[in-house]
């Protein structure tokens, strides 16, 4: 025992200038919750929570955006990577948040004395994805994958005196918890065969045996699940439908990306003869997806459904990625794109479904959308492009995303995988159109009232969305460029 | 590597067989006499009265949360203090007190926000 201590005392090193500057977005977001639990607790200080929110996450940003010109490599000796990559991600996580956020406000009701815990578990989950996005080593991805799951589980069901909020939160952490568990026996299974937990450590061994390899499935398993994919896609719809709106927009946007960003950097531990069963997995989530939009009467579901179908293409791009780009860095490219795009766009897709259902039931339905183009036309028209770029129109950045995924698909010789992708997509442009063939050529219901436009934080988010969808969609070589 | 594992499945094996054996001769080769003062429960149990679906107030689950936070606490406090001599040898000393004085801190700003938040009062 004393032997052993005295062993890792001399191991221990003091942090490094780098080690401060790869972890400054993370210490940025801790900042920020302990001042937003700081300014709840002290009398007189609660306005200053936005503040602590708001600043927290603009600093992040601000630090990544510094790691994004001065990458870190591999800090905190060896378990967190502040590399282009995880800059990028971390920065779309906090995007995700403040939309999150900004479509919150003015949405609950009754739950409005519990607001600060609304925002401070979300900052909880941001903080829990740039640890997952940035982890190399299993044991520092799943700590980040719990920061990340506690949070949400209870947001799931923040709006408790609705059964289907407290439902869809119990589903979200049941199952959460099962793939956490897949998760955990899956490490431990690697770290019997070979002695180690880092990323590093693993690409030098090597996973040959069969062990390794059963700890490598269960592991795929578990994030295959976060991520929704065929056959660990079932709960999607459900969740995204029974959580909260702004708690949707979170879901369907951050968590995602945070689970594919990992999923990206441990590809190599996939033997290659998964690539066949891989591309077979994707196909069928964009089947099962967009097929299973298409019978969707509800907004909000439908959109699940869709969320189930990108995250089928995305898995396109960690299959060309497994078997082999010749081009070695586009598949990340192409994912890191894809999920730009898409945080954009799903986040205001949900988003405007916050905005319209307001605290009430209505506007989830397709049939209440009907007219909105002639009452709300600057609405209506945001969500068309929202709609567009999900289907992957030109001039959008959902176009770009798919774009650089096939591409990336075709170079590594998945001909037969791309045509069926390419044809999904275009089955999915059915559902898309008939949101905006329902909201602009279809006359208002009898008797409904219009939806309140005032709300300027959502307003605001929804601007933002735009912006970047169509930026993303038009100057695809400048994001390229400067950040890719 | 595997193999290193052999004597425990042996013993998997045996308590699985022993239990198996003893269960099923028991069943088999016992005499089953009930009377009254058999089928009653034992000294140490009690009759079964009632539901056995007891509704636990929800401040339980609330202290029940609090005290497990505040245990792991403990644990950490107690794992550096064992190794607190250790670490001032190598010089290091300052530093890990004072990353252990920033634990306590958010620790006790969790408390700071239960108690203000009404989180340990009992009747409310």
């Amino acid at each position: 025992m004393m032997a052993l201590l005295n062993n890792s005392a001399m191991e221990f090193q003091a942090l490094t200038s780098a080690d401060w500057n790869g972890g400054a977005p993370m210490l940025c977001v801790t900042a920020g919750i302990i001042l937003a639990l700081l300014a709840e607790v002290l009398p007189g200080f609660k306005p200053a929570r936005h503040v602590a929110f708001l600043a927290s996450l603009c600093a992040a940003v601000l630090f990544e955006m510094r790691i994004l010109g001065a990458p870190q490599g591999t800090i905190f000796q060896g378990t967190f990577s502040a590399d282009r990559a995880s800059a990028l991600w971390g920065i779309l996580f906090c995007f995700s948040g403040l939309l999150a956020w900004l479509y919150s406000r003015r949405y609950y009701k009754e739950e409005k004395p519990f607001l600060a815990e609304h925002d401070i578990l979300m900052l909880c989950s941001v903080l829990g994805m740039m640890l997952m996005a940035g982890a190399e080593d299993l044991l520092t991805f799943f700590v980040g994958l719990e920061l990340l799951s506690v949070p949400l589980y209870s947001l799931a069901c923040f709006r408790r005196v609705r059964m289907e909020s407290v439902e869809a939160g119990l589903r979200y952490f049941l199952l959460g918890a099962f793939a956490a568990g897949l998760f955990l026996f899956g490490t431990a299974l690697m770290y019997v065969a070979t002695g180690t937990i880092s990323l590093a450590g693993l690409r030098e061994t090597g996973l040959d045996s069969s062990l390794s390899l059963l700890g490598v499935a269960l592991m795929a398993s578990a994030l295959f699940f976060k991520v929704s994919v065929f056959p660990f896609q079932f709960w999607v719809p459900d969740v995204y439908q029974g959580s909260p709106t702004p708690v949707t927009v979170f879901m369907a946007t951050g968590t995602k990306a945070a689970a594919f960003a990992f999923l990206m950097k441990v590809v190599f531990l996939l033997p290659a003869s998964a690539a066949g069963i891989l591309s077979i997995m994707a196909i069928a989530t964009m089947a099962i997806g967009n097929l299973g939009a298409l019978i969707q009467e509800d907004l909000k579901r439908m959109l699940g459904y869709s969320s189930v179908a990108h995250a089928g293409t995305l898995l396109l791009v960690v299959t060309s990625s497994l078997i082999g780009d010749p081009q070695a860095g586009a598949p990340l490219q192409a994912a890191l794109y894809y999920m730009a795009a898409y945080v954009f766009t799903a986040a205001g897709a949900f988003g405007m479904i916050a905005m319209l259902e307001g605290s009430g039931e209505h506007f989830t339905k397709l049939e209440s959308l009907r007219g909105l183009g002639t009452r709300r036309p600057l609405l209506a028209g945001a969500l068309s492009i929202f709609m567009l770029s999900l289907g992957g129109f030109p001039a959008t950045g959902g176009f770009f995303g798919k774009y650089f995924v096939f591409t990336s698909t075709l170079r590594a010789d998945m001909t037969v995988v791309s045509v069926l992708g390419v044809l999904l997509s275009v089955v999915a442009l059915g559902y898309y159109l008939r949101v905006i063939m329902t909201m602009w050529m279809r006359p208002p219901v009898e008797g409904q009232a219009a939806p309140s436009a005032y709300r300027p934080a959502a307003n605001f988010a929804t601007g933002l969305c735009v912006f970047f969808v169509l930026a993303l969609g038009f100057a695809p070589g400048w994001f390229l460029e400067r950040f890719f | 590597m595997l193999t290193d594992y052999f004597p425990i499945l042996i013993l998997l094996a045996l308590v699985v067989g022993f239990v198996t054996v003893v269960l099923l001769l028991s069943n088999i080769a016992g005499r089953k006499r009930m009377n009254q003062e058999k089928a009653s429960a034992y000294e140490c149990g009690m009759d079964a009265v009632g539901d056995t679906r007891v509704r636990i107030s929800i401040h339980y689950y609330l202290v029940a949360v609090l005290f497990i936070l505040f245990d792991v606490e403990a644990l950490f406090l107690a794992l550096w203090a064992s190794a607190a001599k250790t670490f001032k040898e190598a010089g290091i000393g300052g530093l890990i007190f004072a990353e252990i004085l920033i634990f306590v801190f958010v620790l006790a700003l969790t408390l700071a926000y239960v108690w203000r938040k009404g989180g340990l009062e009992w009747d409310r």
